[in-house]
């Protein structure tokens, strides 16, 4: 099945017969029907609908500009999803800043010149703030959560950060890859990327005694979610599909083949690691007597790698994983409590397509539930979205490495968004109660004062041009509220905070009526610090 | 009663100076002034000076290491836990000839033995989860089994029980906002003190206002009430109050070492130099502070990376780690309130599940079901509970369920619902709010433990 599938880590040779051709996939015991695949899906949006075009924004983005919502009510939402469903259509120097940001955060070919730690967080941030790919990251920043591995709980094992870094911006280079590929191609990313064969313990996964934590989440985590059509029988022989995955140190020409002999010599690499020795060879069966019930024969030798590459063939392809990736992509995409009847929607076109998240996503875009006004603002955005909103909607520049930090370390506080840091094999959560906290609100004024205040990040706004190039009058204090007001909700604001907005601006910081002078010193600091009021507002905390 | 209210100085004089000087804190304790000078009289026991203190571990602490039931000889066969077995010689005897502490809760065998600490095995609940994140939900929602269900007991606590008049009621000082503080009554969530302030420049003061300007009157203002908009604005008023009423918190110093606050400080009292463990210990400070100065009945902290899947170790290692900052940080509360809140403090420690009986192939432990809780304070009456030849049978107990698990005996809501009844002081209707359909629930493992009077 799934011609489409990349091969990673994989040699053409040992695995080309073996783990691609899934002895459940063509028919096996279990197979559920499978719909004629169908062409691939495009959206339908609607042009000239300023709402419209700023509910998409911020589900798929990570924050509107002024720009955006103009290419939008123009041309059509539509047109800009299904660019956006197609990531490689858009050239990456459509963004001159995350050129330059890249040009910064050299690209590291191999183990050898893995980045260091702000390099790997900054790439992601980087992406997020500038890339034009804006689906792409918002679906990074999903993968990044949904297959969650610790940079701490992985550094041990090698016992180098470098090494620890190379494992995460690999495991995420392949996760932005096939952002909107195949689910089973990002299930066997995650599988058998080192960051994940440590974090959750298969290196350690023995046939004599099998260690079952990668079992467990693969299936509660991963496929199926927690306690839904598996028992602790099925954890038990999972644990024994996987034992002998590890990682270990290889010649550099063999990184893609599991079987190379572990070395350790000077100049070898770290790769996905398959140990005969280790692994049990016996017949298993998994989800015994349900109509998805999977057995695999007994298979000595490098045959037994098979197994787990089984499982994850058969995982992919179930009704039950298709519902539980479904809903958490319709949480994602537009509420926190899916509608039932759009996930059906999303696990039928699943089926019919193998677990295209492409095509689960159009099920997503071309749903009235996408598209019903009553369920705009249905979200709370997570830290990382808000930081990103007050940074972009006002056209913000971070455009060095230090600048980057400086995000990570807001995002790494009080904030708790960690990336690459998150502890526990869940990922950060994406509920809207999660995000909230009185702390959290706290911070997030705290980092629009910063912004405002030009502390850390300046220089980052320059709200004069930003004005300037929106026609804006600098003496006329409504104007400028009222185009803080649209590119952060589209006007969606009720008139007393609007009024609230403006008094702030025509006030000095002794709350006494001053004019707004844009010749006087205090220009500057008043319009960036009522830009900071405006993006602080409740109506900033949902989205 | 009067050993419990026995006063400070006998205390420190029968068993703290000396456990403290043996245990290398004399330089810390060394000198009695500051002692009086922080004497304040004990408070009256009503429902507005009793305190509670919850901490999770969280991912699973190993229960059979924690309260080692040496009586079982399924626990020290060779086959068990050949690797992760605790030897007899090794443990702290707890004295009631069956249960022993992992030899790194040294510190916590010190106020065991002032008869304030309830050692609680089998702690479980029905049809248990072996989900991390259902488990945790399970034990901060008291609601076992409702997997839809997000309110924590605290938050339902603070919505109709709590003492009125205070913003600071609860407070989750955590990371995370804990579910457990989690619902629409909108608990402080503070994870650090230091950096809960709006800032003091005028700009800041501008910006966020009071409740006639700036943002916090937006927050104020009425809610549309869809969606999460009345959360929001209860948050932001939350925030508002709660920065209020820290703001009037005198300063705190506490006695050296009790909570370390840097690497070398944490080697030195022979914990984990580890970023984990100094961050719990910055929570723990905040967390007795708020509960010292502030009108605040519940606080919660939390100590994570109890999920030892691989090489635990047993002397020393991931788990004895934390179980060494656990106990010191046990013993640190009793120093830092023995003459001030003990008489009135409870602090509850749990975990969402124990472990499997029998160690894997790498060295550690797998998800299982009955873990254990610890219950201390003042008011605790100290003892050993269901680790004992007659509630936990040897050779019987380890592998009761599919050759895996040990079983709970006692449901942590038992635990919970005793001490929000006899310390809190909640009526049965009450307690049913706050544990749904407590009242409903009968049979043994029910049963209050007397773990309080």
């Amino acid at each position: 099945m799934s011609s489409s599938v990349i091969r990673h880590w994989t040699s053409a040779s040992l695995l080309a017969a073996a783990a691609w051709t899934s002895s459940c996939g063509g028919g096996g015991s279990g197979a559920e029907p499978v719909e004629e695949p169908a062409g691939p899906g495009s959206v339908v949006g609607a042009s000239g609908d300023l709402a419209l075009a700023g509910h998409v924004l911020r589900r798929t983005t990570f924050g509107a500009t002024s720009e955006l919502l103009d290419e939008l009510v123009n041309q059509g939402t539509g047109a800009w999803l299904n660019r956006q469903l197609d990531p490689q259509s858009i050239p990456l120097d459509e963004s001159p800043r995350l050129l330059a940001l890249r040009a910064v955060i050299p690209e590291p070919a191999s183990e050898l010149d893995a980045p260091t730690q702000g390099q790997l967080v900054g790439w992601r941030l980087a992406h997020a703030l500038y890339s034009p790919r804006q689906l792409e990251e918002q679906l990074v920043d999903f993968w990044e959560s949904h297959f969650n591995t610790f940079w701490f709980q992985v550094q041990p094992f090698t016992g180098s950060n470098t090494t620890t870094n190379w494992f995460e911006w690999r495991e995420s280079e392949l996760f932005r890859a096939h952002a909107l590929g195949s689910f089973h191609q990002l299930l066997i990313d995650s599988a058998t990327s080192p960051a994940m064969l440590i974090m959750l313990d298969n290196v350690m996964n023995v046939a004599w005694n099998p260690n079952e934590n990668y079992a467990r989440e693969l299936l509660e985590l991963h496929t199926l979610g927690v306690d839904h059509g598996y028992t602790q029988a099925d954890v038990v022989e999972l644990a024994r599909c996987f034992t002998g995955w590890g990682v270990c140190q290889v010649a550099p020409g063999s990184i893609a083949d599991p079987l190379a002999p572990c070395g350790g010599a000077p100049g070898d690499l770290w790769a996905f690691h398959f140990d005969t020795a280790l692994h049990d060879g016996g017949a298993k069966r998994l989800f015994a007597g349900k109509s998805y019930q999977l057995d695999l024969p007994a298979r000595s030798g490098a045959g037994g790698l098979q197994d787990g590459f089984d499982v994850l063939a058969h995982l992919a392809g179930m009704s039950l994983a298709a519902e539980f990736v479904s809903t958490k992509l319709v949480q994602r995409f537009v509420a926190d409590d899916a509608p039932a009847d759009l996930v059906a929607e999303c696990v039928k076109r699943w089926k019919a397509t193998d677990g295209s998240i492409r095509e689960v996503l159009v099920v997503i875009f071309n749903s009235p539930y996408f598209h019903d006004g009553s369920r705009f603002w249905t979200k709370v955005p997570a830290p990382l979205e808000s930081l990103a909103t007050t940074i972009r909607a006002f056209d913000g520049e971070l455009s060095t490495l230090g600048q980057l930090t400086r995000m990570q370390e807001w995002l790494d506080g009080t904030l708790n968004q960690k990336l690459f840091r998150w502890d526990t094999p869940d990922g950060y959560p994406d509920a809207g109660e999660k995000q909230l906290g009185t702390a959290k609100v706290l911070e997030r004024v705290r980092f629009n004062a910063t912004l405002a205040l030009g502390d850390s990040l300046d220089p980052t706004w320059d709200l004069r041009a930003w004005l300037l190039a929106h026609a804006i009058a600098l003496d006329d204090p409504a104007a400028i509220v009222d185009a803080y007001v649209r590119v952060l909700f589209q006007g969606a604001i009720d008139a007393e905070a609007r009024d609230a907005a403006i008094q702030f601006l025509t006030t000095d910081d002794t709350g006494a009526v001053a004019p707004l002078d844009p010749a006087a010193p205090d220009w500057d600091g008043r319009v960036r610090l009522t830009a900071a009021f405006v993006a602080s507002l409740p109506e900033a905390l949902q989205q | 009663m009067s050993r419990r209210r026995a006063t400070a100085f006998d205390r420190r004089s029968l068993l703290g100076w000396s456990g403290a000087t043996a245990l290398g804190l004399l330089g810390s304790l060394g000198a009695p002034a500051p002692l009086f000078a922080r004497a304040r009289a004990a408070g009256t026991g009503g429902p507005g000076d009793r305190k509670l203190l919850t901490i999770f571990l969280r991912g699973g602490n190993d229960a059979l290491n924690t309260i080692v039931p040496l009586h079982d000889a399924d626990y020290l066969a060779p086959t068990t836990r050949p690797t992760l077995a605790l030897a007899p010689n090794q443990c702290l005897d707890l004295g009631n000839g069956a249960a022993a502490f992992h030899p790194a809760l040294a510190k916590l065998k010190t106020v065991y033995d002032l008869g304030s600490v309830a050692a609680i095995q089998r702690v479980g609940y029905p049809a248990p989860t072996l989900s991390h994140f259902s488990g945790q939900q399970f034990v901060e929602t008291a609601k076992p089994g409702d997997y839809a269900f997000r309110e924590g007991w605290t938050a339902r606590w603070a919505a109709q029980s709590a003492p009125g008049g205070s913003a600071l009621s609860a407070v989750s000082v955590s990371p995370q906002l804990m579910m457990q503080f989690s619902g629409a009554k909108v608990l402080p969530h503070v994870p650090s003190l230091a950096e809960y302030s709006t800032g003091g420049d005028p700009a800041s003061v501008k910006l966020f206002g009071d409740a006639t300007s700036g943002l916090f009157a937006r927050y104020a203002a009425p809610t549309t009430g869809a969606h999460f908009d009345p959360l929001v604005h209860a948050t932001g008023d939350a925030l508002g109050a709660s920065l209020a009423e820290l703001a009037t918190l005198p300063a705190y110093t506490p006695l050296d070492g009790s909570f370390p606050t840097s690497l070398s400080e944490l080697v030195s009292h022979g914990l984990p130099a580890a970023d984990w463990a100094l961050g719990f210990f910055s929570e723990l400070r905040d967390a007795v502070h708020v509960l010292k100065h502030s009108a605040a009945t519940i606080v919660g902290v939390e100590i994570p990376g109890f999920d030892t899947h691989a090489a635990q170790g047993t002397l020393a290692g991931p788990h004895a780690d934390r179980l060494a900052v656990l106990a010191h940080a046990l013993r640190a509360l009793w120093y830092e309130t023995e003459l001030d809140l003990w008489p009135d403090l409870v602090c509850v420690v749990q975990s969402e599940f124990g472990r499997t009986s029998a160690e894997n192939g790498s060295a550690g432990t797998d998800h299982g079901h009955a873990g254990a809780a610890l219950v201390v304070g003042g008011p605790v009456q100290g003892g050993v509970h269901h680790c004992d030849p007659t509630s936990w049978p040897s050779g019987a107990t380890l592998f009761e369920t599919d050759g895996r698990y040990v079983e709970h005996s006692t449901d942590f809501r038992a635990v919970l619902a005793e001490i929000l009844e006899r310390h809190l002081l909640l009526t049965p209707p009450e307690l049913d709010l706050v544990i749904p359909g407590w009242s409903s629930l009968a049979g043994p493992t029910f049963a209050p433990l007397g773990v309080l009077a």
